[in-house]
């Protein structure tokens, strides 16, 4: 019985293992292949020999090409930037506004709460003119600070919900004996409740990062001359035909950044809740 | 009575100004001149002749066929993806919370799908569903699924599937995360306590997990019906923009940003914005129920 268990247990595991990197490694296949490979009838699984132009082209090996590379850095560089510029500010910002909505009752709290996570609601079209105009006025556009705004107002909502939910979860003794021995709220937010939410805040971070990370539309509107990799990506998408390895290439190389970020996150989202702590 | 406010929540309040100031400067004060647009003629090829209509943007979202015809579709996705990221969503969370030792790969690899940039995701697909060169049509008929290629996007309701696989595969890892960290915190003493009591897995589940992991369910769900009541790349890279596939989202861009028709636009997207906000209401409103008690 239990033999049964395990096997269906490692079943589950490969099954969404598989269903998650089937397509992924299709796009690395892509990456490397030549496009007469690509269109090959009946069509090839696996190319007859690897090509790794694209990645030469992309990292300068070719001379021809130090153009692209000059851009790839450039690119790598901005979404770099706005997404963990990103990821900083709305962890700050949900943090202090999740324990404010979570743990104090003050005139209001329903009304601004329930207001600014309708604010998700909205698609970004229905925002996207008046904004540019108000960017335009405070010289905001092509900059830095102006996209990761940008996003932290697209992220900051679902990360305040977020959130406040993880602090309402977190039992309330520890605090209530703090403010007893005459903590103010500022002390029991950083020393207690901070590093009690780490699971939710690592969630956060993962989430703002990879919603930042594979924003496109924003970025074209807000921020034409200062691309970042997606819409550099989308330039070899063209009206009339698709450079599929280098496209892919371009791909393979973005989902470096996201996967380092979760696999050294992700030994917080999981070892933060021995929630033990919260015996001693 | 405010200086008794101030003196007692300042802290409070001082805590959410920053989020506060940056969702009312950038997205409410944009989203009110947006509404006063969507009571204007307002085409952007003819600045010179903007003028109040009333409601009239509004009456012709009634009689226009084609906000009919996107609007199905929208639910079409919104339905049938909801169901399968939730489903799913929840199974991955509940397989990730055990402890195996290769778990912290298996966490990253289910994470892949959204790390993929959405338009190398979109036409990877595509290429797989490739009437000529795809692979799915190769793996099918060699399996005997089907005699001939198919042309997969030529049947409305096979394209509109393939778009929400596209989706689900995408979004799953976000519902995923959220369901997951709400996992983490419930405590362990709980199921220990509650087994030795003699409660079964199933009693587990339904007595301690589900009803704990209620608020992660409430922000997934919520989060997913917003995600997929604003799609565009997947069926637009699917299908461009064939009334078969296309979503509100993609015939309010066609409005206002293809046409230029902004006004009529900025009605559409009241329309989406009301919509969303009805569609999650019910969970929002559990939300509140809960916090009451």
């Amino acid at each position: 019985m239990k033999l049964i268990g395990r096997i269906g247990f490692a079943g589950a595991v490969l099954l969404l293992a598989a269903w998650s990197l089937l397509p992924v490694i299709w796009t690395a296949i892509t990456s490397i292949s030549k496009v007469k490979d690509l269109t090959a009838l009946p069509p090839n699984i696996f190319p007859d020999a690897p090509n790794f132009g694209s990645y030469g082209k992309l990292f300068g090996f070719d001379q021809n090409s130090w153009d692209v590379w000059a851009t790839m850095r450039e690119t790598s560089l901005n979404s770099l930037i706005g997404s963990v510029g990103g990821m900083i500010v709305v962890i700050f910002l949900a943090l202090l506004s999740g324990y404010a909505f979570a743990r104090v009752r003050f005139p209001g709290r329903n009304w601004v709460f329930f207001i600014c996570i309708a604010t998700m609601a909205l698609p970004g079209y229905a925002v996207m003119i008046p904004l540019y105009q108000l960017m335009m006025d405070m010289h905001l556009l092509n900059t830095y600070p102006g996209i990761i705004l940008v996003f932290c107002s697209a992220f900051a909502p679902i990360a305040v919900w977020l959130m406040r939910g993880f602090i309402a979860g977190l039992p309330y003794e520890i605090e209530e004996s703090a403010t007893i021995d005459g903590a103010g709220r500022w002390r029991i937010l950083f020393a207690i409740v901070f590093p009690l939410t780490a699971p939710g805040l690592v969630a956060v971070a993962i989430i703002t990062f990879l919603g930042c990370w594979s924003m496109f539309v924003t970025v074209m509107v807000f921020s034409p001359s200062l691309k970042t990799l997606n819409v550099f990506i989308s330039e070899f998408v063209l009206k009339t035909s698709i450079d599929y390895p280098m496209m892919c290439a371009v791909g393979v190389i973005s989902m470096i950044p996201p996967i380092l970020i979760v696999t050294f996150l992700n030994r917080y989202l999981i070892s933060g809740l021995m929630m033990g702590s919260v015996k001693s | 009575m405010f200086r008794q406010h101030r003196a007692r929540y300042g802290d409070a309040y001082l805590m959410i100004a920053p989020f506060v100031l940056l969702i009312i400067l950038f997205v409410l004060i944009p989203f009110a001149l947006s509404l006063v647009y969507s009571f204007k003629n307002m085409v952007l090829t003819n600045p010179d002749d903007i003028h109040w209509v009333g409601f009239k943007n509004y009456a012709k979202l009634f009689t226009d066929p084609s906000i009919r015809r996107t609007l199905g579709n929208t639910g079409f996705y919104v339905v049938v993806t909801v169901l399968f990221e939730m489903l799913l969503g929840l199974a991955a969370a509940l397989l990730l919370r055990r402890n195996f030792r290769i778990r912290f790969l298996v966490l990253a690899v289910m994470i892949l799908p959204w790390a993929l940039p959405p338009v190398v995701g979109g036409v990877t697909w595509r290429w797989i569903f490739h009437p000529q060169y795809g692979i799915a049509n190769v793996l099918f008929e060699r399996w005997g699924w089907i005699s001939e290629y198919q042309l997969w996007t030529v049947n409305k309701w096979v394209a509109l599937l393939l778009v929400c696989l596209i989706v689900v595969w995408r979004n799953l890892p976000y519902a995923s995360l959220i369901l997951l960290s709400f996992l983490q915190q419930i405590p362990n003493d709980l199921y220990e306590s509650a087994s030795i009591d003699g409660a079964g897995k199933w009693q587990q589940f339904r007595r301690i997990t589900l009803p704990l992991l209620a608020p992660g369910i409430t922000i997934a769900i919520s989060m997913a019906t917003m995600t997929s009541m604003n799609l565009f790349d997947e069926p637009y890279i699917m299908n461009q923009f064939s009334l078969d596939t296309m979503t509100i989202t993609m015939k309010n861009y066609t409005v206002a940003f293809r046409d230029l028709k902004f006004g009529y636009g900025m009605a559409i997207s009241i329309l989406v914005t009301v919509i969303t906000l009805l569609v999650n209401y019910s969970y929002i409103k559990s939300m509140y129920k809960e916090e009451a008690s």
